[in-house]
């Protein structure tokens, strides 16, 4: 699924050159269930935004279900984006005009799906995550475990291939927190490959496998 | 410390500088224009004339009393000028025709007040010299080119005839519509006249003291009653004497002038909204910075001054960067609105007026500022809801501004067009007629144009045409106590006979009766009413006949007869004032004439036409002077069309030069209009930096994200372009109320207006879009809102 062959990233921040990443080399496989780890810093959001297409590497390959990074125009980037993976945040980002049905329904705005199509699938995804009843509500009126459902539903909307989570359960309490691994877990399990970004070792645990990165290496 | 989107802001207030300057020197250089249209002649005078509806005994009387000259003497002027209230006195006394090469030359006596009292421009040199002892004269512009040719006048010998004066100045060519004054192009305006003799011909004019003219008018009545002689004088004001056109002149330069302040106003609105945004941003923008100062002991007052002082220096950078560039721009907007210019005091006022509209519209931010609950705020930044509705109000102003601008271009140019109309406007005359232009009409060649011109006239570009055939010096009045042995010059009056197609087109308004339907049926001026009928109603003459007695000439003059015509009185028509051409019939008498008539086909006249259009008029005139040239080569001159409205030039070009001056300033106002867009749509950009980057990471692309904002950009325009569509339609409806224009749009400006902003939010949005579309998903994800 995830081939990632001498990745460097690097920053320019003021005058000095931060090395996010480098001679990095992953292989994910479809279907696997992955926990990222390490200390703040150590470059796990550069590399889970370099596995979503958000970001490119300064040098490296990263191939993709196939497709070569480097080579994807923005266009062909975002229908990937759109249509393999799935992203988990840890502050949700959901928006906050639109109720629960419309920021789950938000993935399916870039392809030709219409309103009504786009209302029963997103109902059908916020089903799934049990939140059915609060389709119609705003974030401001949903707890934080209930938001995260929000964003998990939005980012299985689309049934992708690959879910990124980066610290889903980073501000949520510990059985809220649970409920939301219990629920990615059910997604790896339908077929998903999952890649979750933690700190949190008891979450970490859970994986199949554990990656630890320092310093924009792996262990 | 001043963020991208700020800039815009002050960009904004740099424009709106620009913009308020060049509104300014507009309506200055028009204001200037309309006061020269407004005091081509000195409004305030009162002017003494022979009274038209004098009793003609008495006239007779005075006339054989003083032999003749029944002029004011100058004792009789210094009594005048003494009555409080009177700043100083003239007259136009006797004239003598000398003749030129070309014209006849008109030497008028006079004094050395005539030309500063009634505000005549010299073209050169200056005013006769009442000192002096060789007779001084100010010679008018025919009369220079007559005597002098392309040598300078000033100072040389002129020899009328009458004896040597010498020139001290030559006037400027008088406006074409200033009828009265026409004549003096062709004279010789002789000072001083230093006898005590009553003059021949006499026209007193007085100068009062501004806003004493009705007190003075009654002081000056009173006083001419205890002259013998003034009992043969009427005082009448600067507008009863030039007539239509010079009240037209007053009219149009107060109404345009009042257009000229609307437009200042509606810049200095449009600026202020922008400038209450740009501030209100600031404000918005450094909150955690400020609720950090309070916190840390800064008071209330400190917090205001400080943001007073922020907004002072910005208003202060910006008006100078706007002087600036309007200086820099000054060239290019010169080649388009003759007249504009800047002086160091102008430059001076524009930045204190920038300065004082920022702190104006700062005040209100400030306050919010000094005000802001400290402990919310740090934990939260307010919601910015003040600045994006302040926002679109860039938008709304700008686009109610281009409405109300156009509304009142519109509005003002057909008030002006409907008044040239009724001033005679359409309408072109080639006349034989007497009046002020046989002064200065060539004397070699003779008008040909004849009722045959009339028949042949091309109809192209033509509504109406009439002919009018001046009967002047052919007929001989009886009134109903005909004496036969009374002198014949008693009876002499002029007799106009027109085809039955004038009434249509320059008909006088009716006091009773109706217009001749048949050939013998007249209808007679109140004037002529009250001079030959007494204290009559005119009801009662409707029905009574009149004789009237030709002189038919004959090659031998001992054989000449009289012939009898008698007309029917159907009615009577309102009399102008003095009014000169074409509608001088007050104290006249109109009837139909019969075309058949071989005689008068023969005889030269009066051809009216009216246009079709205004827009049509040069080139329609250009056609009929063709036709004419053709029908009697060599011997027509064009210059012997006349235009009863005179020369409209300087009323269409100052009408002009205000259109030119509105579009300058509804596309600045709408220009910071957009400034202030672009600035809330790059503030909804930054505020939604992560629903854009979430966007992305969901498979939006960079072009989706721009053309969604770009989108949103136009709908946000629309929605201030719908709003700015209903306040410029009140707007301009109230000014309309106060103006004396109606309320006038076109449907067509609707859509005109909503496409304005549709690409307005385009243009003005594709900067914030395309910054919205720069977003990098994982760098928005982090740090969005």
């Amino acid at each position: 699924m995830i081939q990632l062959q001498n990745i460097a990233k690097t920053y320019r921040k003021g005058t000095s050159t931060i090395n996010a990443l480098h001679d990095f080399n992953l292989e994910i496989g479809t279907g696997e269930y992955v926990a990222i780890t390490g200390s703040s810093g150590s470059g796990k959001s550069t590399l889970l935004n370099i596995l979503g297409l958000l970001d490119r590497p300064s040098s490296g390959t990263y191939i993709l279900d196939g497709h070569a990074s480097q080579q994807l125009a923005d266009q062909a980037a975002s229908g990937l984006r759109n249509r393999l993976i799935g992203f988990v945040f840890q502050s949700f980002h959901l928006i906050p005009e639109r109720n629960a049905w419309q920021n789950v329904a938000l993935p399916l705005e870039y392809t030709q799906t219409n309103l009504a199509e786009r209302k029963t699938r997103a109902y059908a995804a916020l089903e799934k995550v049990g939140l059915l009843e609060r389709a119609e509500h705003r974030p401001n009126e949903l707890s934080g475990g209930q938001e995260q459902r929000v964003a998990i539903a939005r980012a299985l909307v689309n049934q992708p291939k690959l879910i990124l989570a980066d610290e889903p359960t980073g501000n949520l309490d510990a059985a809220t927190g649970r409920s939301i691994l219990e629920l990615l877990e059910n997604l790896q399990s339908d077929g998903s490959t999952l890649v979750l970004v933690t700190h949190d070792p008891n979450v970490a645990a859970r994986a199949s496998r554990k990656i630890e990165l320092r310093d924009g290496q792996i262990l | 410390m001043i963020k991208s989107r700020e800039w815009l802001g002050l960009i904004s207030l740099c424009v709106a500088i620009v913009a308020l300057l060049l509104t300014f020197e507009i309506a200055e250089v028009n204001r200037k224009n309309l006061r020269a249209l407004a005091e081509a002649v000195n409004p305030n005078i009162l002017v003494l004339r022979p009274d038209a509806a004098i009793n003609q005994s008495t006239y007779q009387q005075l006339l054989e009393k003083f032999n003749g000259a029944v002029g004011l003497d100058k004792t009789e002027m210094a009594t005048l000028q003494a009555i409080a209230g009177v700043k100083r006195i003239s007259k136009r006394g006797s004239q003598f025709s000398v003749m030129g090469k070309e014209f006849r030359i008109v030497q008028i006596e006079t004094d050395a007040e005539f030309v500063p009292l009634l505000n005549l421009q010299l073209e050169k040199g200056k005013n006769s010299d009442s000192a002096s002892r060789i007779p001084s004269a100010v010679i008018g512009s025919i009369t220079a080119r007559e005597y002098f040719g392309q040598t300078d006048p000033i100072g040389k010998p002129l020899d009328t005839g009458y004896g040597l004066v010498r020139v001290t100045g030559v006037l400027k060519p008088i406006p074409k519509d200033l009828l009265e004054l026409r004549a003096l192009d062709a004279a010789i305006l002789l000072t001083p006249d230093k006898s005590n003799a009553r003059p021949f011909v006499f026209t007193g004019f007085i100068e009062f003291e501004a806003g004493q003219g009705k007190a003075v008018q009654a002081r000056v009545e009173a006083t001419l009653k205890k002259f013998e002689i003034g009992a043969l004088y009427t005082v009448i004001t600067a507008e009863q004497w030039l007539g239509r056109p010079y009240v037209f002149r007053r009219e149009v330069a107060a109404g345009l002038g009042q257009a000229v302040t609307w437009t200042v106003l509606l810049a200095v609105l449009a600026a202020m909204a922008n400038l209450l945004n740009l501030f209100a941003l600031r404000v918005w923008n450094r909150l955690p910075t400020l609720a950090v100062q309070r916190a840390v002991g800064a008071t209330q007052q400190q917090i205001l001054i400080g943001v007073l002082l922020d907004v002072l220096r910005l208003g202060l950078l910006a008006s100078l960067a706007g002087v600036t560039l309007y200086i820099f721009l000054l060239p290019v907007l010169q080649q388009i609105f003759i007249g504009l210019q800047i002086t160091p005091i102008l430059a001076l006022l524009a930045v204190l007026l920038g300065v004082g509209m920022a702190m104006l519209a700062g005040l209100l931010p400030a306050l919010w500022a000094a005000k802001l609950p400290v402990v919310m705020t740090l934990r939260e930044r307010p919601k910015p809801i003040f600045r994006e509705a302040i926002g679109l109000l860039g938008v709304v102003v700008g686009v109610a501004a281009l409405l109300t601008s156009i509304s009142i271009s519109q509005g003002a140019t057909a008030w002006v067009n409907q008044r040239i109309e009724e001033l005679g406007g359409r309408r072109v005359v080639y006349s034989a007629i007497t009046g002020p232009f046989d002064q200065i009409r060539s004397i070699r060649a003779k008008i040909p144009v004849d009722y045959q011109d009339f028949l042949t006239v091309p109809n192209a570009l033509l509504e109406n045409k009439a002919f009018v055939y001046n009967d002047a010096m052919r007929w001989d009045l009886r009134p109903p106590d005909w004496d036969a042995s009374a002198p014949k010059s008693r009876y002499y009056q002029l007799i106009f006979r027109v085809t039955p197609s004038y009434f249509e087109f320059a008909a006088r308004k009716l006091v009773t009766g109706k217009y001749p339907q048949t050939v013998g049926e007249m209808v007679i001026g109140e004037n002529f009413l009250a001079k030959w009928f007494g204290k009559t109603s005119p009801q009662t003459i409707l029905g009574q006949k009149i004789v009237f007695k030709q002189r038919v000439f004959t090659p031998d003059p001992i054989e000449q007869s009289l012939e009898t015509r008698v007309f029917t009185i159907v009615g009577v028509f309102r009399g102008g004032d003095w009014e000169t051409f074409g509608d001088t019939f007050g104290g006249s008498t109109i009837a139909l004439f019969d075309p058949k008539d071989a005689d008068i086909n023969l005889l030269r006249g009066e051809l009216h036409l009216l246009i079709s259009s205004q827009q049509n008029f040069d080139q329609a005139v250009t056609q009929l002077n063709q036709h004419l040239s053709k029908r009697h080569p060599g011997k027509f001159a064009p210059t012997e069309a006349v235009y009863p409205a005179g020369d409209m030039q300087p009323i269409r070009a100052t009408l002009e030069q205000t259109s030119l001056g509105y579009a300058a300033f509804a596309c600045l106002t709408l220009l910071i209009g957009g400034f202030g867009l672009a600035m809330v749509m790059l503030v909804r950009v930054g505020k939604r930096r992560n629903e854009i980057a979430l966007r992305r990471a969901v498979g939006a692309t960079a072009l989706g994200i721009q053309q969604q904002f770009l989108l949103e950009s136009a709908k946000f325009s629309m929605l201030g372009g719908c709003l700015g569509l209903g306040l410029g339609l009140g707007g301009a409806w109230l000014v309309a109320l106060a103006s004396p224009w109606n309320f006038l749009i076109t449907w067509q400006i609707l859509p005109v207006a909503l496409g304005v902003s549709l690409l307005i939010g385009l243009g003005f949005g594709w900067h914030p879009a395309f910054q919205a579309a720069q977003i990098a998903p994982a760098e928005g994800l982090r740090t969005g809102e």
